[in-house]
């Protein structure tokens, strides 16, 4: 009796599209454990302490920062609808809603800048206690995240302008949508933390 | 001497708290959040690889209903 074999490739095959996504939710699960050891010692740390926060160190600004996490929020909604313009090939919108989208992320940074420096005017000190530390070092690195995914905005904008987003090529603004989504999910949980409690 | 030592490293061994502010704290509180954390730092790579590997699962769901070849496998034992 013979027996045939017949070798097909995997129906399932991965586009470069699809490895791009994937390589990019990888990088974003191990900014997800880094953020989690930064809200672990900051638990811990509030957790041993006697008085949050200590005597003699600022407030910080609870409304002006919720105020700004709207907009950073609102960022989010118009970065999906720059994606969902990209999905339909609409290049005028695209670029419309992409420039929108810096706009408010430029504003969230501008913002969390200006009362950086009015907290360091008023004594916040990273090296005076764990409270200033772990304020800068958590709301800092999630600004240089901010900043980042306005970086590579600025390009998906650049590249969107000179008509490099046609009907069906999407990739690098799905990209920009996914690295904008988790750095604004981010945030209210930040803000919950690091202002609310 | 070889005796003594394995000897002392079996039945003597204590709990040595490396941590002032974790383990070493007298605060119920302190303690709890401690634990809490530990818990927290070691479920979230679960979570997150569990989630990593939906995305790939469910992608490659995607793909197979795409090109119509979902069900196509046959049964194990004609394999």
């Amino acid at each position: 009796m013979n027996a045939s074999v017949t070798v097909q490739a995997s129906p399932a095959a991965w586009t470069p599209a699809d490895r791009n996504i994937f390589g990019l939710l990888v990088f974003v699960a191990t900014e997800i454990m880094f953020f989690a050891g930064l809200i672990s010692t900051f638990v811990v740390l509030r957790a041993g302490s006697a008085a949050w926060p200590p005597m003699g160190q600022p407030r910080l600004p609870i409304g002006l920062t919720a105020a700004n996490t709207i907009v950073l929020l609102l960022s989010a909604v118009t970065m999906y609808l720059a994606l969902d313009a990209a999905r339909g090939g609409q290049q005028r919108s695209l670029v419309r809603r992409l420039t929108l989208t810096a706009g408010l992320g430029a504003t969230f940074l501008v913002v969390q800048g200006s009362e950086w420096v009015r907290l360091i005017e008023h004594g916040l000190s990273a090296t005076a206690s764990p409270y200033g530390s772990t304020f800068f070092t958590i709301v800092g690195m999630h600004g240089l995240h901010v900043a980042g995914a306005m970086g590579a905005l600025g390009l998906v904008l650049t590249r969107a302008i000179s008509g490099r987003y046609p009907a069906g090529h999407h990739g690098g603004v799905e990209l920009c949508w996914i690295y904008w989504a988790f750095v604004v999910a981010l945030w209210p949980i930040l803000y919950v933390l690091v202002y609310l409690t | 001497m070889g005796v003594l030592v394995a000897s002392a490293l079996i039945l003597g061994p204590v709990s040595a708290s490396a941590c002032p502010t974790c383990f070493g704290s007298t605060s119920e509180q302190v303690l709890r959040t401690y634990y809490l954390s530990a818990a927290f730092l070691t479920l979230t790579p679960f979570f997150v690889l569990g989630a990593l590997g939906a995305w790939v699962a469910r992608h490659d769901r995607r793909q197979r209903i795409n090109l119509g070849t979902l069900g196509d496998e046959p049964p194990r034992s004609a394999r």
